[in-house]
C-alpha cells in the first residue's frame, strides 16, 4: 500500500540530494528546499520530486532552482500548473539556455497569471514552435518571435501578444496567432517596412498622421496579397474578421503588381482621408523601431562588405581598400541587343562580386 | 550447369513517359550515350530523375533495367549468383549483367546506398574498359556500344559516410536535376494527375513552402512525386488538406510539431 503520510524535511533532503547530486555544492544545498516542501501534502511533494527528477536529467542546476521555488509556487500554480511551469523552463533551456530557464523559474507569479486564463485562450509559448516553422516555410529563413502586448514587426523580430482570448475557442485563437504572424511577415517581406519609409514619413509635417494613412492602405494591399497566397487562412478568419475593401480610389492596391510605392503615393495625396481602425489580425506598427533595426542591419552589412572587399584586395596582394569610408565600388550598366549586363569595378578595376 | 538470363524485350518502354526538359538534359544524355559515356544524375528526391531515365529509354528504344540500391546490396546482387534449382546448379545473372548482355540502359538508383564493394563492378564498366568482371563464373563481359550505365544520387541528404567517392564520380558525365520552376511544375501536375489549374498552382506553392524548411526540421521538402500523389488523391475526390496530409506531410516527417506546422501550411494554402 502506498504511503500517504507527508515526507519529513530529512526524508525530502535525502531524496533531493539523490536527484540533484550533480548540482550540489556548499553554496547550493537542498536544506531550505526540503524544509519548505515539508509543509506540503504528500501528493504535492511527490509531484515536485517527480518534476525535479525530470528536470535534473536535462539540467541539474535548473532542477535545483525549481526545487527551491516549488513550495512557494504550488499555491499559485496548482499541481497541473507546476508541471507546465517546469516544462516551460525546460523548453526555454533547450531553446535559449540556462539564463532563459532561470528567468521562467524566478517568475512563478507571472506564470500563474498566464495559467489562470480560461480554456479559450491560446498562449504564445504553446504555439511558438509551430509558428516558427510556419514563418520559416513562408520566408525561407527564421524570423525571431518575441512576446509583447502590441503586435508589430521591426523587420527582424515579430512581436506577438503572450496570450490571445479574443475568439471563442483556443483553436480559433491559435488561428489568430497564425494570421497575425502571416500579416506581420508580409509587412516585412513585401516592402511595407523598407529603408526609404522613415525618411519619407519624416519629410511630412505630421509623420504619424501620414503613417496611419500609409499603414492602413498597406493593410489593404497585404490583405489582397495574403488572399492570393494563403486563401485557406483568410477564409477561416473571415467569420471573425470580415475582410474589408479599400476605398474606391485605392482599388488598385488589390492588384498583384501593386507595391508599397502606390500606398505612399495615395497616402500622401489623401490628406483629408480619415482611415478606419485596423482589425486586430492586421496588427500594429512601429515604424521608428523598424527604421532603427534596418539602419543597424544596413551598417552591419556595409561593414561586412568592406571586410570582404578588403580581403579580396589582400588576396590579390594589393593595398587594402580605404576603410575610412565606403569603397570605390561602381556599377556600370551596359545595354545589349539581347538584354543588359552590369560591370562592377572596385577602385577602377573590374571585379567579381563576392559570394553571399 | 545452366545459366538463366532475362529477355531484354521485357524491359522496353513502349509508351512515351511524360517528361518536361528543364535544359539541355536530353541532348546531353544522347551525346553521352553516343560516346559510350556513363551518366550520373544528381538531384533531390522526387524531382524527375527516374522519369527522365524512363523517357530516355523510350526515346532511344533501348531496354531499361532499374535497380533501387539499398544498404544490403552487394556486388554479387548486381552481377549474379549460383543457385540450386531442382538439384542443379544454375547461374542467375544479376541486373547489371543482364543489362550488359542486352545492351540496355542500367539505372542504379540512389547508388550511394549500396555497399562499397559494388564499386568493384561499377568502375571497370564506367571507364574506357566497359567490362564487367564476373569472378564466380570466371567470365569477363564486355559491354556492347548500346549499354549505358546510369547512376543517381541525392547530394542533399547523403551522409559523409555514404558520399560518392571522387574516383567514382569522376568517371561520369553529370547531369544536375532540381525541382522544376513553379509554372512547369504546375503543368506537370495538371498533366500527370488531371487536377485543375488552380489546385495545381496551390500544390506547387505548398511544396515551395515545405522546401523552405529543408535544414530547418526537414531533410527534404516535398518533391514533385509527392505532389503528383496528392493531386491524384484530390482528383479522386479527397479534400486538399486531407490529401496533402497523407500524400505529403506524413511522407516528409514523423515529428508531431512539424506535422502540425505543415498541416497548418496546407490549411492556409488551400
Amino acid at each position: 500500500m502506498r504511503a500517504t503520510a507527508a515526507l519529513t524535511a530529512d526524508q525530502l533532503e535525502e531524496h533531493l540530494e539523490h536527484l540533484l547530486d550533480a548540482a550540489l555544492n556548499p553554496r547550493m544545498t537542498v536544506t531550505a528546499a526540503a524544509a519548505a516542501l515539508a509543509g506540503c501534502c504528500r501528493s504535492d511533494q511527490d509531484q515536485v520530486l517527480h518534476w525535479v527528477g525530470i528536470m535534473a536529467r536535462t539540467n541539474p542546476q535548473s532542477a535545483w532552482h525549481f526545487a527551491r521555488q516549488a513550495a512557494g509556487a504550488l499555491p499559485l500554480l496548482g499541481r497541473d500548473g507546476l508541471g507546465r511551469w517546469a516544462l516551460k523552463a525546460l523548453d526555454h533551456f533547450d531553446r535559449q539556455g540556462l539564463r532563459a530557464a532561470l528567468a521562467v523559474l524566478e517568475n512563478a507569479p507571472g506564470e500563474a497569471l498566464l495559467l489562470a486564463d480560461d480554456p479559450r485562450a491560446a498562449r504564445l509559448e504553446d504555439v511558438r514552435g509551430i509558428l516558427d516553422t510556419f514563418l520559416c516555410a513562408l520566408s525561407g529563413r527564421r524570423l525571431e518571435l518575441a512576446s509583447a502586448s502590441r503586435p508589430c514587426s521591426d523587420t527582424r523580430t515579430l512581436y506577438l501578444p503572450p496570450r490571445l482570448d479574443l475568439l471563442p475557442t483556443r483553436a480559433d485563437n491559435e488561428l489568430l496567432y497564425r494570421a497575425l504572424a502571416a500579416f506581420l511577415w508580409a509587412q516585412t517581406r513585401c516592402g511595407t517596412l523598407s529603408p526609404e519609409l522613415a525618411p519619407w514619413l519624416e519629410s511630412h509635417p505630421e509623420p504619424d498622421v501620414l503613417a496611419r494613412r500609409y499603414f492602413t492602405l498597406e493593410a489593404q494591399r497585404l490583405q489582397a496579397l495574403l488572399q492570393r497566397l494563403l486563401p485557406g487562412l483568410l477564409r477561416r478568419l473571415t467569420p471573425f474578421f470580415p475582410m474589408s475593401s479599400p476605398p474606391h480610389w485605392a482599388m488598385e492596391l488589390t492588384r498583384p503588381d501593386a507595391d508599397a510605392r502606390l500606398s505612399r503615393t495615395l497616402a500622401w495625396g489623401r490628406s483629408h482621408w480619415e482611415p478606419p481602425p485596423l482589425p486586430f489580425w492586421q496588427g500594429d506598427w512601429d515604424w521608428r523601431a523598424a527604421a532603427t533595426v534596418m539602419q543597424r542591419e544596413l551598417a552591419r552589412e556595409q561593414r561586412l562588405l568592406r571586410q570582404i572587399v578588403a580581403e579580396l584586395f589582400t588576396a590579390r596582394g594589393e593595398t587594402p581598400v580605404r576603410l575610412d569610408g565606403a569603397p570605390r565600388l561602381t556599377a556600370q550598366r551596359t545595354e545589349h541587343p539581347e538584354g543588359w549586363s552590369v560591370t562592377l569595378t572596385l577602385d577602377g578595376r573590374p571585379m567579381i562580386p563576392p559570394e553571399g | 550447369m545452366k545459366a538463366l538470363t532475362s529477355k531484354p524485350e521485357e524491359h522496353f518502354i513502349l509508351t512515351e513517359p511524360f517528361f518536361q526538359p528543364l535544359g539541355a538534359e536530353i541532348p546531353l544524355f544522347e551525346a553521352a550515350c553516343a560516346n559510350r559515356l556513363p551518366v550520373l544524375l544528381k538531384g533531390p528526391t522526387g524531382c524527375g530523375k527516374t522519369r527522365f531515365v524512363e523517357h530516355m529509354a523510350w526515346r532511344l528504344r533501348r531496354p531499361l533495367i532499374t535497380v533501387s540500391c539499398h544498404d544490403d546490396m552487394t556486388a554479387a546482387d548486381l552481377v549474379g549468383r549460383f543457385l540450386i534449382i531442382g538439384g542443379e546448379t544454375v547461374w542467375v545473372d544479376g541486373p547489371l549483367a543482364r543489362a550488359v548482355r542486352a545492351g540496355a540502359l542500367c539505372y542504379l538508383d540512389e547508388v550511394v546506398e549500396a555497399r562499397k564493394d559494388t564499386t568493384v563492378v561499377i568502375h571497370p564498366l564506367a571507364d574506357n574498359r566497359r567490362e564487367l568482371p564476373m569472378e564466380k563464373r570466371g567470365e569477363l563481359l564486355t559491354a556492347p556500344p548500346e549499354f549505358v550505365l546510369i547512376l543517381s544520387y541525392n547530394p542533399g541528404y547523403q551522409s559523409i559516410l555514404k558520399d560518392l567517392k571522387p574516383s567514382t564520380r569522376q568517371r561520369f558525365v553529370a547531369l544536375e536535376f532540381d525541382y522544376p520552376p513553379p509554372e512547369l511544375e504546375q503543368r506537370i501536375l495538371e498533366h500527370e494527375t488531371g487536377v485543375e489549374a488552380e489546385l495545381a498552382r496551390r500544390l506547387v506553392r505548398f511544396a515551395g513552402m515545405t522546401r523552405n524548411l529543408k535544414g530547418s526540421g526537414l531533410d527534404e521538402g516535398a518533391g514533385t512525386r509527392l505532389l503528383v500523389h496528392a493531386g491524384k488523391l484530390m482528383v479522386a475526390g479527397l479534400e486538399p488538406v486531407i490529401a496533402c496530409r497523407s500524400a505529403v506531410t506524413l511522407a516528409l516527417t514523423d515529428d508531431p510539431e512539424m506535422i502540425a506546422a505543415i498541416e497548418e501550411l496546407a490549411g492556409s494554402v488551400f
